[in-house]
């Protein structure tokens, strides 16, 4: 699919037609999607692990779920967790990605990049970022559990942003082959569980994964608040104008498609409800 | 307790509000008869009137204005429902009683049907 | 251009022409790509300031130059700041001025419902005082957030659609906040550097990045996700997986480029 159209389908489906399996290599070409990401500081945070909902047992399922997302876990097939290591940020305070970057000519010293700056300048530049004194516990201590890390606020919002990263390459990748998607809470001291990923990872919202059961349309593209309140021109405060006819260009490339609520929205939703016996 | 009648269900504070909730959401034509007489058959069987019901899932929160979800009692409910779905083995009159409880504040996530 | 072939062609690049201008349009897509970006609970946690470098003085430059963005900052023609707000939250909690979860909003357009558990009561008294305003009398927190980074993303792929060169690096915040003005409540996500390439636009070639199977998993974390050959031969021919770097003339470009933009040059 053309690009702007990717854009322009993307929706936070919440109907998956549960029966339908997700073929494993339009899973691989999510992944591979993410593996092109650009990386924060060239820092390898990501990790990102694949869950077939069908090799779940009731109990795990059951323990994924809060009060707020429980019937797109049900439906969807697939579930691709993301997360941010923390331990990859110590070899890139040593300068070792940027040492390769420069070998091959990514980095060059057009731009200061040498053996020096990399180890001295760059590295320190992280180091400052990790050992940042605002501090806080990387996840609520649980019991008597007294072993949790303490990390830089810093260093987590490097992680989330490599995580936001990673999350949005999945979802349009996701678009492009047809399925459906959405990023969705669910219980992570359950997901640590059933999962086992360590102590070190940076959890974040997981990606429902499947064929539509709603129609991709999904009554039509979420509102948003007016353009001019998010994007600014110089300075803060002075609104980025919003030409008309590049949101003319952009709707013709579908990349801006009609908003919801569509007339028959509703009807389709209880229409759904009928088609997953789940209540309206 | 008095056995409970559907004049009864019909006039609780929490059924008009069920009610009107559909109503602005789907439009008059989606409440009708039947939803007084399955709400009406889940009270009976759970021994508890539709406030009451509602009372046992959200209690007042402590500024008073916010309401707090009892996750216990909500999940006896989700439990209570799919005993009730199983006696009268219907699925739909099942979500009628979810139905009320949800457009009440309570979410209600049964499972899909394969 | 084709989805695949975009993710394909990201370069962190370097090399930006800084005499040819990025015509305002296709920085307004950028913009119109970010906004449209999923996000939690449906709140614009992710704002932008743009800034291009002829509009700024030289001390202003100065200013928000960090170790890795310095070079950037003096080529690029076209820098977008990209923030996360830390007070969208309450914002969208307490002012329920915009489309958000909070303002009931996607209850009514049929997004969230009853099929899901979700209705306005629930919403209101449960959602909101037990979800989204927990947390929220300790004013803004720093930490960051993925979805403000996924407003960038999806921005980056669309100035790589639109023909342009991009890459994310560091700016300074202190910098930014005397230069751009931005509130005390907005934290850095990273600057967008912004331009036509310099350089050929394969540039060194796609980037190195650690074995995929250290990064992908197969429903546990201790197992990795076995790569099909057959599906990474495909995404080679459209476009997704490309020549890695370096390619055999990078350090000849490198050295022409600089020259032509007058930077420093490797050492022959």
């Amino acid at each position: 699919m053309e690009f702007k159209s990717v854009v322009g389908w993307r929706r936070s489906i919440r109907f998956f037609d549960p029966w339908r399996e997700v073929e494993r290599e339009k899973i691989q070409t999510i992944l591979e999607a993410i593996y092109r990401a650009p990386r924060v500081l060239e820092i390898d945070f990501v990790r990102v692990v694949v869950v077939l909902r069908d090799e779940l047992s009731a109990d795990e399922m059951q323990t994924l779920k809060t009060p707020t997302t429980t019937a797109q876990l049900d439906m969807a097939p697939v579930y691709i967790f993301f997360f941010a290591d923390l331990e990859a940020i110590e070899p890139a305070c040593r300068g070792d990605n940027f040492r390769q970057l420069i070998n091959m000519g990514v980095l060059n010293p057009s731009h200061g990049w040498t053996e020096e700056f990399a180890v001295g300048t760059a590295g320190q530049y992280i180091r400052t970022i990790l050992d940042d004194e605002d501090r806080v516990p990387l996840r609520l201590p649980v019991g008597g559990d007294s072993a949790t890390q303490i990390v830089s606020r810093e260093a987590l919002r490097l992680a989330r942003t490599a995580i936001g990263i990673a999350q949005e390459y999945a979802l349009l990748a996701a678009v492009d082959e047809g399925l459906g998607a959405q990023l969705s809470g669910v219980n992570v001291g359950a997901a640590r569980g059933i999962l086992g990923f360590p102590d070190t990872w940076v959890p974040s919202s997981p990606m429902l994964l499947g064929y539509h059961g709603e129609t991709i349309e999904a009554g039509g593209q979420r509102p948003r608040e007016p353009f001019e309140e998010d994007f600014f021109e110089l300075r803060y405060g002075h609104p980025f104008y919003r030409e008309p006819a590049v949101v003319d260009r952009l709707k013709a490339a579908e990349m801006i498609q009609d908003p919801a609520p569509f007339s028959w929205r509703m009807d389709e939703v209880r229409g759904l409800a009928r088609k997953f016996g789940l209540p309206d | 307790m008095a056995e409970i009648d559907s004049a009864d269900v019909r006039n609780a504070e929490s059924t008009r509000r069920w009610l009107s909730s559909r109503q602005d959401l789907w439009g008059a034509s989606a409440n009708n008869d039947t939803l007084i007489e399955t709400l009406t058959r889940f009270c009976q069987f759970a021994g508890k009137s539709p406030d009451e019901m509602v009372d046992d899932c959200l209690r007042p929160g402590k500024a008073g204005e916010t309401l707090t979800l009892r996750t216990r009692a909500r999940r006896q409910y989700m439990d209570l429902i799919e005993l009730f779905e199983g006696a009268v083995r219907s699925r739909p009159q099942g979500n009628i009683a979810r139905s009320f409880l949800i457009h009440n504040g309570i979410a209600m996530n049964p499972g899909i049907l394969p | 251009m084709e989805f695949k072939q975009t993710v394909g062609r990201h370069r962190s690049s370097q090399y930006f022409l800084p005499w040819r201008p990025v015509e305002r349009k296709k920085v307004q897509v950028i913009l119109e790509a970010g906004r449209l970006a999923s996000r939690a609970v449906n709140t614009a946690f992710s704002k932008a300031i743009v800034a291009y470098r002829d509009s700024l003085t030289a001390a202003e430059r100065e200013k928000l130059k960090t170790p890795f963005s310095a070079t950037l900052i003096d080529t690029a023609p076209v820098y977008i700041f990209w923030f996360y707000d830390m007070d969208a939250r309450r914002v969208a909690v307490e002012e329920r001025k915009w489309p958000t979860v909070a303002s009931g909003a996607l209850v009514d357009i049929g997004a969230l419902g009853p099929p899901h558990g979700w209705s306005h009561r629930y919403v209101q008294h449960v959602v909101l005082p037990e979800v989204l305003m927990p947390g929220l009398d300790a004013g803004p927190q720093r930490g960051g957030n993925a979805d403000a980074a996924l407003a960038m993303a999806q921005g980056l792929l669309a100035a790589i659609d639109e023909g342009l060169a991009v890459n994310l690096a560091p700016f300074d915040e202190a910098g930014a906040k005397e230069v751009l003005r931005t509130p005390d409540t907005w934290e850095p996500v990273t600057a967008m550097f912004v331009g036509y390439p310099a350089d050929s636009w394969e540039a060194a070639g796609q980037e190195p990045r650690p074995p995929f199977e250290s990064m992908f998993f197969d429903q546990r974390a201790s197992q990795p996700f076995e790569r099909d050959q057959r599906v990474t031969q495909r995404l080679k021919d459209s476009g997704l997986i490309q020549r890695p770097a370096p390619v055999p003339w990078r350090a000849k470009e490198v050295r022409a480029v600089s020259r032509m933009l007058n930077l420093a040059e490797d050492e022959e």
